[in-house]
């Protein structure tokens, strides 16, 4: 009895030995054959990663051209609308002043005396200005408005007389002046100027709120000005 | 885009399926491979010292024509070449240095180098490289590359360098 | 052979034509536009010091740099008698007032060396011509300093036509050791020359603060641009901006309470205003483009700066509000380094001009444009506080020296001799 019982726990183990081999092999040989697919999915998701990069580097590059690009075409629309805008001061003459080498230079010619030359009133007007004679520069182009008032330069000269009371720190005579530049000559070359100055006598003069109603005026009326950049800085 | 995300579905419903297998376990460990696309292998940075080395990178120097601060086709292509590399190691970082030859004013000069220094950083950030890897600084035409007052000597000294540095 | 020969004397002669042509120009812009006093220098009289050598070489080198000064102040045309023997102009130990109004001067400056006690003095006096009187009387120490000379000849130039000369003043300069740049201080002809920093760094764009005390310079001593301050009489540095990107051309203005410099912190080179008191820092230029190179007006209400924003860079003119801005330059395609003269008329700066740079003027109502220089790469034009003579950089001798030349190109000559000198800055009289 003791025998046989031994010899069925015996042959049951062999047997059940037998059958878990078996099974042992099964998962292995399925755990390799899904080690092996994943390997492969793996090496695919590897390729696809790199197309997929070079399909963003790609993707990237075309961005980054066309951005330069834009940019430099934006340059370009700035350079062409700002050379439009130097083109309202350039003096003439035009033309390096040398000795001309093919004779001699002509003799100036007798000047006009400055009282009936325009531009030599204005330039030794505006010199005037720079040196800080502010009272001969006022009395100068106060002149000029007087003698030459549809002149080109007439708004410029206008718009120098608020200046000379400005550099003095005399801001309400300033503002009455610089109201001329925008009533007397409006759409005119110094109004945006005027306009911020106006703002900065006002904010001197303590009314913060009427500057920034010239400020806005002035941001909205000429949106592309410097004068428009330096008032929506007041403005923040 | 769609296969892409299936793969990975289905690569961690796998790895779900099998987690309880000892294997797994140390496949999971594994991260999962960037792509080799003919990148050198990446230079492992010390670990965070006082003065961490930079990164051991080397890009090309790009170059500009006179009083110019726009990138040619030359400079684009390695631009290019660089952004991929930047993409692939967001560790490093840049510092861009901006030159110019002898000629002309050392002020508009310093202003010019700046400008060509921008001009390659904003290319490399349209090439998906952040902003805040790349540093910008100009030396105008106080550093010439080269010595020489003839037109090769200029065109090598007209440039910006790309020098990679710790973040 | 014969053609060719005349042609070679043809082509010769027009050539000089052109020289003379050039130099007479010169001598009508110096002369017609400035009255010049005919000025004799009587050769010194030393008779007293016989014992004293020393003091007799002494004072004859400060009369030569006297006489330097006085014949670069541009108020003096100077009269030398034909023969340097001493006691020549003299009659019975009294002023030969015939022999000096034949030779043309109208004043004469008589040196002598006198005994005082046990001291040796050394006498400047001027007699005027025209009054027969005596206009100037002073003693000097003839001591050889340059320092001394400058002084004395300021005096002369005050007391002779109102005016505040130049001769004491100082040009400071950035000058190349190795890979490196540090400032110099030399007087206005180039003598007494000393460095003012070892930073043993790149150090360029010197600007004097108003009452000359001290100079904003731009340092790399961080390897990236700063603006820093230089107290010369303590040699103390402090830093004036250290914003993120550039921070170069600092700019006094002429009160000293702000500076005007270049910062790119928002972007690219724009135009700010700083009061270094405050640390209130107002922005004046709003450009996609190079804003930089500010330089003031003398009454301080507007500045001249550099843009490219025309596509090349191009002179403008601001108020420091930066309001009114207009184009100033129209020649060429590359005009930079403005300098505004302190007598408000004229403006300097560099232009490229067939392939190198030169010196120019142009009037501040954009005419008059005039070239100053010709030879070599002239740069960096500086002027000095009477607005009568410029300095500035030149390559034409092969080295970069510091040159110095009236305000209408003529009487250029180097004042350094030592190579790789730059970016001068003209200082104010003191």
């Amino acid at each position: 009895m003791k025998k046989s019982l031994l010899l069925v726990s015996l042959s049951l183990a062999v047997f059940m030995g037998c059958g878990m081999k078996k099974e042992y092999i099964r998962v292995t040989d399925q755990l390799d054959s899904i080690e092996v697919r994943e390997k492969k999915i793996d090496r695919r998701t590897a390729v696809m990663d790199s197309l997929i990069q070079i399909q963003m580097g790609m993707i990237y590059e075309l961005r980054a051209e066309l951005r330069s690009l834009s940019a430099s075409a934006g340059e370009k629309w700035s350079i062409a609308e700002q050379q439009q805008e130097d083109n309202k001061y350039r003096p003439l003459p035009i033309g390096p002043n040398q000795p001309d080498p093919k004779g001699p230079a002509p003799e100036p010619k007798a000047e006009v005396p400055s009282e009936t030359n325009p531009k030599k009133l204005y330039d030794a007007s505006y010199l005037d200005i720079t040196k800080g004679n502010y009272d001969l520069a006022l009395a100068g182009f106060n002149e000029f408005l007087k003698r030459f008032p549809k002149h080109d330069l007439a708004d410029n000269a206008q718009y120098w007389i608020g200046e000379g009371y400005y550099a003095q720190k005399k801001y309400e005579p300033a503002l009455t002046e610089f109201e001329k530049v925008v009533g007397n000559y409006p759409g005119k070359d110094k109004e945006p100027a005027a306009l911020y100055k106006m703002g900065l006598c006002l904010q001197e003069m303590g009314d913060k709120a009427k500057a920034r109603q010239y400020w806005q005026l002035l941001v909205k009326k000429y949106p592309k000005s410097p004068e428009a950049a330096l008032a929506s800085d007041k403005l923040k | 885009m769609n296969k892409y995300f299936t793969v990975i579905a289905m690569c961690l419903v796998l790895a779900l399926g099998f987690g309880c297998t000892k294997k797994q376990t140390v496949k999971q460990e594994e991260p999962i491979k960037q792509p080799e696309v003919s990148i050198p292998a990446p230079v492992a940075t010390p670990p965070a010292e006082t003065q961490p080395a930079a990164p051991k990178i080397e890009f090309k120097t790009i170059f500009f024509a006179f009083d110019s601060y726009s990138l040619n086709e030359e400079g684009k292509a390695l631009l290019n070449q660089a952004g991929g590399l930047l993409r692939s190691y967001p560790e490093v970082a840049l510092r861009l240095e901006g030159h110019c030859d002898e000629r002309g004013t050392a002020e508009y000069n310093l202003a010019l180098g700046e400008k060509r220094a921008n001009a390659v950083r904003e290319y490399l950030e349209n090439l998906g490289v952040s902003r805040s890897r790349l540093s910008t600084v100009s030396f105008g035409k106080e550093k010439p590359a080269v010595a020489g007052n003839d037109e090769a000597s200029w065109a090598r000294n007209r440039r910006v360098e790309i020098v990679p540095v710790a973040k | 052979m014969k053609i060719k020969y005349v042609l070679l004397i043809l082509l010769s002669t027009i050539l000089c034509q052109n020289v003379f042509g050039r130099a007479d120009v010169y001598l009508k812009l110096s002369t017609s536009e400035r009255r010049q006093l005919e000025l004799g220098i009587a050769p010194l009289q030393a008779q007293d010091a016989k014992d004293h050598p020393e003091a007799i070489v002494n004072a004859q080198k400060m009369l030569e740099i006297i006489g330097d000064d006085l014949a670069f102040s541009l108020y003096f045309k100077l009269v030398y008698p034909p023969s340097l023997l001493e006691g020549y102009g003299l009659k019975k130990g009294r002023l030969d007032i015939g022999a000096w109004q034949m030779l043309g001067a109208r004043q004469v400056l008589i040196p002598e060396l006198k005994q005082e006690k046990k001291k040796v003095i050394l006498k400047l006096s001027v007699f005027d011509l025209g009054i027969q009187r005596q206009v100037f009387s002073k003693d000097f120490e003839p001591d050889g300093s340059r320092a001394a000379a400058h002084a004395a000849s300021d005096l002369i130039i005050k007391n002779l036509s109102g005016e505040d000369g130049v001769s004491s003043t100082k040009i400071a300069f950035s000058l190349k050791s190795g890979k490196n740049k540090e400032l110099m201080l030399a007087d206005y002809d180039g003598g007494g020359l000393r460095a003012l920093t070892n930073f043993n760094s790149i150090n360029i764009s010197p600007d004097w603060q108003p009452g000359g005390g001290a100079l904003a310079f731009v340092s790399f001593y961080r390897n990236r641009t700063d603006i820093v301050s230089l107290n010369l009489a303590s040699g103390q540095t402090a830093i004036i901006s250290q914003t993120e990107g550039l921070n170069t051309s600092p700019a006094w203005s002429p009160d000293g309470k702000s500076l005007a410099l270049t910062l790119s912190k928002d972007g690219n080179a724009e135009i700010y205003l700083l009061s270094p008191e405050t640390k209130e820092l107002r922005r004046l230029t709003n450009s996609w483009a190079i804003d930089c190179s500010p330089s003031w007006s003398p009454n301080g209400r507007e500045l001249v700066f550099n843009s490219d924003r025309p596509g090349s860079p191009q002179l403008y003119i601001m108020d420091s509000e930066g309001a009114n801005i207009r184009r100033l330059t129209y020649q060429g395609g590359y005009n930079t380094s403005p300098s505004w003269s302190p007598r408000g008329d004229k403006i300097a700066f560099v232009s490229r001009i067939d392939g190198r740079f030169q010196v120019c003027t142009i009037d501040i109502t954009g005419d008059n444009f005039v070239q100053l220089t010709y030879e070599g790469d002239n740069e960096d034009p500086s002027w000095s506080p009477d607005g009568l003579h410029l300095c500035f950089s030149s390559s034409r001798t092969g080295s970069h020296q510091i040159w110095r030349m009236h305000w209408d190109g003529s009487a250029q000559q180097a004042i350094t001799n030592n190579g790789g000198s730059y970016m001068p800055a003209w200082g104010p009289v003191q």
